[in-house]
């Protein structure tokens, strides 16, 4: 996908990673967790150090602003994820790896990470792999799902999703959102074992 | 992170307890009528305390040197050593059985034996002290190096982090917690540990100062001693406190006591 396998395109720093619970330092505030990618990744050198206005900048499209100073167990769910986002995609990777990303979070914050994560997105244009088992979240997001299921686990199946965007709430309600849906679902019980939808979202072609 | 505490509280009850065991005791001296040399009232004891407070202050000085200065070559020695040992599970399990043998080295037998190697001063009291405190900061540090989050390793490794920047970011501010757990531990060891020094080598200090005051049926001197290590144990523990409850902020334990 990156032109290697997951250790090459990780030495190349090629990667960004959101997982369920995203593992943030609660010893440092919102601004220094984001800042951290940039220092291990060699981003902030001496000379020309820009490395506080990305981070301002960064923090505003996860919209975060506010909370710059926070630490991280004094935010919500959702505002965690929201560093967690932020913090991944600071080195500005090539691949953005999100692994059941929302799926800690209530319905009302998980919506609406959804759409913040489409928001961001159409921004930023990186590729997204997102792994989730909320089969209307893989729709709702995707270019492609591909369809995994369980033991031995493999690609069942892979759904071109080919709703127009930018995508909002709306969107969800369209007859071909419901169609796509069902047809996904198909899919995944076509498979026997534990379900697992796997959809792309990308930018450019991967 | 929501903490509720009550100041006043907090520092009334503890004085309020103290009052009442040290009143509870006068009485009983004053009713049963208890020779002071078996057991002198709280008023005898400070009595002795305010006849010569320079000789408390002294050796209270000389003790507490040792203590600290026992405590920190100790806690370093053993951060040292964890960082080897959490590194590799060969060398802990290399290491760990002289660690065990010094911690189950009866102080009685080495401090004469330190003190003809060092004689009367402060280098025998140091290293009596670090016997002690080293082990518990050990233990203590080798949990805290491995216990980082697994979830925060794991985006350390999708960066591509080095060694050196999981240690610095990661390891060494998630074994906070541990290391001042092990401190807690280790602050009244240390003062036992430079007392018993000073009392089997008779170096001076509080533990001389106790040693003399056995001698000579001296009881009142002898718990004024103790009231003053009390008071110093109390001191240190509650500094450690505020240190920890600056430095562990983002800590469940920082709410607690």
């Amino acid at each position: 996908m990156l032109g290697g396998n997951s250790d090459a395109a990780r030495q190349a720093r090629a990667l960004g990673l959101v997982t369920q619970d995203p593992g943030l330092l609660p010893w440092l505030n919102v601004a220094a967790n984001v800042r951290l990618t940039l220092e291990i990744t060699g981003k902030i050198t001496g000379a020309n150090d820009d490395s506080e206005e990305r981070v301002a900048e960064l923090l505003e499209h996860v919209g975060i602003a506010q909370f710059a100073a926070y630490f991280p167990g004094q935010l919500s769910g959702g505002m965690r994820q929201r560093v967690a986002l932020a913090r991944a995609l600071a080195h500005r990777p090539r691949l953005l790896l999100m692994d059941e990303p929302f799926g800690a979070l209530d319905e009302f914050s998980r919506e609406e990470m959804r759409l913040e994560l489409l928001r961001v997105w159409e921004h930023k244009r990186t590729s997204v792999m997102f792994v989730t088992h909320s089969i209307r979240e893989a729709v709702f997001l995707a270019d492609r799902v591909v369809v995994m299921n369980g033991r031995p686990g493999r690609v069942t199946a892979e759904v071109p999703i080919a709703l127009e965007r930018p995508r909002s709430a709306s969107t969800e309600e369209l007859p071909e959102f419901l169609k796509l849906v069902a047809r996904v679902r198909s899919e995944l019980s076509a498979g026997i074992g534990e379900p697992a939808a796997r959809p792309v979202v990308s930018g450019d072609p991967l | 992170m929501g903490r509720m505490r009550r100041p006043a509280l907090s520092i009334a009850a503890p004085v309020l307890a103290a009052v009442l065991i040290l009143s509870a005791w006068e009485a009983w001296v004053r009713v049963r009528d208890v020779k002071e040399y078996l057991l002198p009232a709280p008023s005898a004891v400070l009595a002795a305390l305010v006849d010569d407070p320079g000789r408390y202050a002294e050796a209270a000085y000389l003790s507490l040197q040792a203590a600290l200065i026992g405590l920190v070559v100790a806690s370093l020695g053993a951060f040292i050593l964890a960082v080897v040992m959490a590194h590799s599970r060969t060398l802990e399990r290399a290491l760990y059985p002289p660690a065990l043998a010094l911690k189950v080295t009866p102080i009685v037998a080495v401090a004469p034996l330190f003190t003809i190697w060092f004689g009367f001063g402060l280098a025998p009291k140091i290293l009596i002290t670090a016997m002690i405190t080293f082990f518990p900061m050990l233990v203590n540090s080798v949990i805290g190096l491995r216990s980082i989050d697994p979830r925060a390793y794991d985006f350390f490794t999708s960066l591509n982090a080095s060694r050196w920047q999981v240690f610095w970011r990661l390891r060494v501010p998630s074994s906070l917690p541990y290391v001042f757990a092990g401190l807690r531990i280790s602050v009244p060891l240390a003062l036992i540990g430079a007392v018993v020094a000073e009392f089997l080598s008779g170096s001076p200090g509080m533990g001389q100062l106790i040693l003399i005051a056995n001698g000579d049926f001296d009881t009142p001197t002898l718990f004024g001693a103790v009231f003053v290590l009390a008071a110093l144990g109390i001191i240190l523990t509650a500094s450690v406190a505020v240190v920890e409850r600056r430095v562990l902020f983002w800590h469940d334990s920082s709410t607690g006591v």
